[in-house]
């Protein structure tokens, strides 16, 4: 997939479709202060932490609980 | 419906123990439909099953059992795109990982899964706030919930 790569200052916007609106608010050193005005519905997430989510369902899956010993094992390490 | 499970062997079930969760979980995204067991040998936790795939079962707790001043503040949206009308519909859980040590078991707080237990749908939301943490310990929660005689079994107190 291409990347559109648009140069923004403070207080300017970029519209994606008819009922985006992402403006920058404030530029820090490295870090920028986004807003973003959309419907409620549309879901916005900080792509790094739907990675890590990702990570945790899939270290979740290969958890090694071993059934039989799981209540034995909790009560001996707590000791 | 008969299903074939890794861990907890075949099971029968009907249609209406499954939550169907149309995007999948992410990692996972082309498993849409799990049910949620329980087995008193791993009380507290939970299971939620995939009955598309018999490897796949992630272990969940309640995440107000992990860490009781939890507060989640889920979206409206999550709510309304559920189809949940009453608080009572809504099940929510935290995904665990249990490592080979398991003092080291934590619970995903920051990402927990909302089901409608009326309508059986069900997604993973992803909260914005930064205060809860996706590694979350539980290994004392989950120790003092078995030594308190929080078993479904009935008190041993």
């Amino acid at each position: 997939m291409t990347m559109l790569v648009l140069t923004r200052k403070v207080n300017q916007s970029i519209l994606v479709g008819d009922d985006i609106r992402i403006t920058v608010l404030e530029i820090d050193g490295d870090k920028v202060s986004i807003g973003i005005d959309a419907a409620r519905s549309v879901r916005i997430m900080r792509s790094e932490l739907v990675e890590e989510t990702r990570s945790v369902n899939l270290e979740s899956v290969s958890s090694s609980a071993n059934l039989k010993n799981f209540k034995k094992a909790i009560k001996d390490k707590k000791g | 419906m008969r299903l074939n499970t890794l861990r907890f062997g075949e099971l029968e079930l009907s249609e209406k123990d499954c939550f169907q969760l149309t995007e999948g979980l992410p990692g996972l995204e082309g498993l849409k439909s799990y049910v949620l067991l329980h087995t008193p040998e791993t009380h507290p936790l939970y299971w939620l099953q995939s009955t598309e795939d018999p490897a796949v079962a992630l272990p969940v707790i309640n995440p107000f059992l992990a860490l009781p001043e939890y507060d989640p503040a889920l979206p409206e949206t999550a709510f309304s795109e559920l189809g949940i009308g009453s608080p009572e519909d809504a099940i929510l859980l935290a995904v665990v990982v249990i490592p080979e040590d398991i003092t080291r078991m934590t619970a995903n707080l920051l990402a927990p899964i909302l089901l409608n237990a009326r309508g059986n749908t069900g997604r993973q939301v992803i909260l914005e706030s930064g205060r809860w943490s996706l590694r979350h310990p539980i290994f004392g929660a989950v120790a003092a919930a078995l030594a308190g005689g929080d078993d479904d079994a009935g008190s041993d107190t």
